[in-house]
């Protein structure tokens, strides 16, 4: 019995090993680009994207709006735009039951709509320890609907459960220079990502606090803004005045730069949010070209 | 027997002991080049004569004064200039190598750089310790615009007008920024006496004897009184601290009422109200340090209050940007000299990039007259061949803050800039 089991461990070690080496070595492939809704309005400065299995949600900023598009068999259609009323979306997310959240910008709060984009209004933290000085940065959502919030003034990550009750509280660790960004993995492990310093943070095993996974990764990209993690492991960061997309590995290790700055589809122009869905398929909010743009990852 | 046994030890050893002498002699008598006996520099004055006036002066540098020319030069041939034995940035350290401590916190650039005759003669000086002039007046040399700040303030610093000396190392400091001996405090200290009565009350009664004196005081001198740095905080100037702080005889005097921006707004409000309705804003703002990430609280040498030089309070987090430029062919004056508010707004913007105007067109036409510049269509109306959702501007062919390439442009010719729209005339 006892054998047995070493043997599957050994087996799992292999195959997540395996795993990670494919994913590391991963191309990746323009699929589409975003340029505007069903009427024809173009997108403009777009800072946030989310996504699903085949569909994903965009915060296309300067419109003031949540835009919803399907994405099946090659195929790019409109679901639906849902204005925001006074309000500059951010970061965007959406939770299981496909109701969507934003971070508005202008007054650093987290609005919601509902499924079908009917605005719920913003949310209300219960229970909230030091509520009053709460100044959201970004924010995710888990598989269990609970929202992670990157509270830059109190420096701690609050989790909430979907009706905004506190449940925890973990401070930042020392020494940092400023969080831009977090993500959480499938196993619902929390990263955060240091935009000055280009070091990435994850939860210690105690979960109780944040310690460095990547060293200093300076020389390698300008000012890396946003994170995303995809289902086997590996860390995607967008560098955003270094105009690319950045790999590293589930150990913090610097994996290499892809996609390079520029204009035309498949390059980037000072990026900001990205999100990776379960196909594998990685969406950026290419802001300063005012698109979106959606990469295939390729086995080499 | 016995004798005949010992007559062969004591040959042995006795010929051992020539053969060790006579191979160690030669090395002795003629040294690395093999001079000729007591010719290690006196040959070579037999040339270089007017080594008789430096001879004369009061300090000589040991290996001159020994006549050992022969352990910085190479008599015969070198790959460095003056025929050095080896390259400046490691002669010195042949002998001084032990001038920057280990792990050394701060250290002198010119150490840094090995360019030790920046300061010393290496043959001789009439000042102590071959220094190249004496005082001040040397460090003062390469420190230019402290030296003309220290001579147009109006209230001095005496130890500064003695020597710099006084409080900075001249080579490294183990422990301390700014090359200086000791940490700031226990510099202070040593003069100034914080149990008197009147410190006491010059301080509204607060314990800043545990504080840093350098956040308020300018140690080379101002020409503010009690030599506040030249821009005061106006609480200071109003000996308001506890609009800011506690009272003086609470527990914690010191500590501050609020943190961050909250702290700052009790007064700023009609800017951060205005900040805090922009759709963009600069987050460090937003954070627990606040508006103290880049604004002393009490007084600075910087206009608006800023901590340090602008170039260097933006250039700590932006980094990349500052390399840019540096690396850049053509340099963007307001970037090169620290103005970036001539283009951004640092606390918030409607903008993108937080410029300080909607069109960056408009942003650069306030210095260039893109006009006659150039012809080509830019603008709201004109739409970018590459992107369907941009239209061109001035950031469509320019990166303000430099590139590897001339004139800040993407490309590294006006060619390859071009095709990339042009594409008809791509070669």
């Amino acid at each position: 019995m006892k054998k047995l089991s070493v043997s599957i461990s050994i087996l799992f070690l292999l195959l997540g090993a395996s795993c990670n080496a494919m994913a590391e070595s991963a191309k990746i492939k323009h699929l589409v680009s975003v340029y505007v809704d069903a009427d024809g309005k173009s997108l403009k400065y777009p800072e946030g994207v989310a996504c699903q299995e085949d569909s994903f949600l965009v915060a296309d900023s300067e419109n003031s709006r949540i835009i919803r598009f399907s994405y099946k068999n090659s195929t790019l259609t409109t679901e639906g735009q849902f204005p925001l009323e006074n309000a500059f979306p951010i970061v965007v997310q959406v939770n299981s039951k496909g109701e969507i959240y934003y971070l508005d910008g202008k007054s650093r709060r987290i609005g919601s709509l509902s499924a079908e984009g009917a605005p719920k209004g913003y949310m209300k933290f219960a229970d909230l320890p030091e509520s009053e000085t709460l100044i959201l940065r970004s924010f995710r959502i888990d598989k269990e609907d609970n929202l992670y919030l990157l509270d830059i003034f109190s420096e701690r990550v609050v989790s909430v459960n979907p009706a905004g009750k506190f449940i925890k509280s973990i401070p930042f660790p020392e020494n940092y220079g400023s969080f831009s960004d977090l993500a959480i993995d499938q196993r619902g492990k929390i990263f955060l990502l240091d935009g000055i310093n280009a070091v990435v943070y994850s939860l210690n095993e105690q979960g109780d606090g944040f310690s460095p996974l990547s060293q200093n990764m300076k020389e390698y990209m300008n000012f890396p803004t946003g994170i995303s993690i995809d289902r086997a492991g590996q860390i995607f960061l967008t560098d955003q005045f270094g105009s690319g997309l950045v790999l590293i590995g589930r150990d913090g290790s610097f994996l290499g730069r892809k996609i390079g700055m520029g204009w035309i589809d498949s390059l980037l122009f000072y990026p900001s949010q990205l999100c990776i869905n379960g196909n594998n398929e990685i969406f950026i909010a290419d802001r300063s070209n005012s698109r979106v743009q959606l990469f295939g990852q390729a086995e080499k | 027997m016995p004798h005949t046994k010992y007559k062969h030890t004591l040959a042995f050893l006795l010929l051992t002991g020539i053969a060790v002498l006579s191979a160690a002699s030669p090395v002795r008598a003629e040294g690395k080049f093999k001079l000729q006996p007591g010719a290690h520099g006196k040959i070579c004055l037999t040339c270089h004569v007017e080594f008789s006036e430096k001879m004369k002066k009061k300090f000589i540098h040991t290996p001159l004064a020994k006549g050992e020319c022969s352990g910085c030069h190479n008599p015969h041939t070198s790959s460095h200039d003056k025929l050095m034995a080896a390259g400046t940035e490691a002669i010195c350290y042949q002998c001084h190598d032990k001038l920057v401590p280990d792990g050394a916190r701060s250290s002198h650039k010119v150490v840094q750089e090995g360019k030790c005759v920046s300061c010393h003669d290496p043959h001789s000086s009439d000042n102590p310790a071959n220094l190249v002039g004496a005082g001040n007046k040397l460090c003062f040399g390469c420190h230019k615009e402290m030296a003309a700040k220290i001579e147009k303030n109006k209230f001095k610093h005496s130890p500064v007008e003695k020597d710099c000396l006084g409080c900075h190392n001249p080579h490294a400091s183990a422990d301390n920024e700014q090359l200086l001996k000791t940490d700031v405090k226990s510099l202070c200290l040593k003069c100034h006496q914080t149990d008197k009565a009147s410190f006491k009350t010059r301080h509204l009664n607060y314990p800043v004897e545990k504080s840093r004196c350098t956040s308020c005081h300018d140690p080379h001198g101002s020409s503010q009184g009690a030599i506040l740095y030249d821009n005061v905080h106006q609480p200071i100037v109003n000996k308001m601290c506890n609009q800011c702080h506690n009272d003086p005889q609470s527990a914690s005097p010191l500590a501050l009422k609020k943190n961050g921006f909250e702290l700052c707004q009790g007064c700023h409000y009609e800017m951060m109200n205005k900040t805090l309705n922009k759709k963009r804003l600069h987050w460090p703002l937003l954070d627990q340090t606040g508006c103290i990430n880049c604004h002393s609280p009490h007084a600075s040498a910087e206009s608006g209050l800023l901590k340090k030089p602008m170039l260097t309070v933006c250039g700590s987090c932006h980094t990349d940007t500052i390399a840019r430029q540096e690396r850049s062919q053509t340099p963007h004056p307001p970037v090169a000299e620290g103005e970036c508010t001539a283009c951004h707004s640092p606390h918030a913007s409607d903008n993108l990039f937080f410029m300080n105007e909607a069109s960056t067109v408009d942003v650069c036409g306030n210095c260039h007259d893109w006009q006659t510049h150039s012809t080509h269509p830019i603008g709201e109306k004109v739409i970018d061949p590459r992107n369907q959702n941009i239209t061109l501007s001035c950031m469509s062919c320019h990166r303000s803050h430099g590139t590897e390439y001339k004139h800040f442009m993407y490309f590294p010719d006006t060619q390859t800039l071009c095709v990339q729209c042009h594409e008809k005339y791509r070669r």
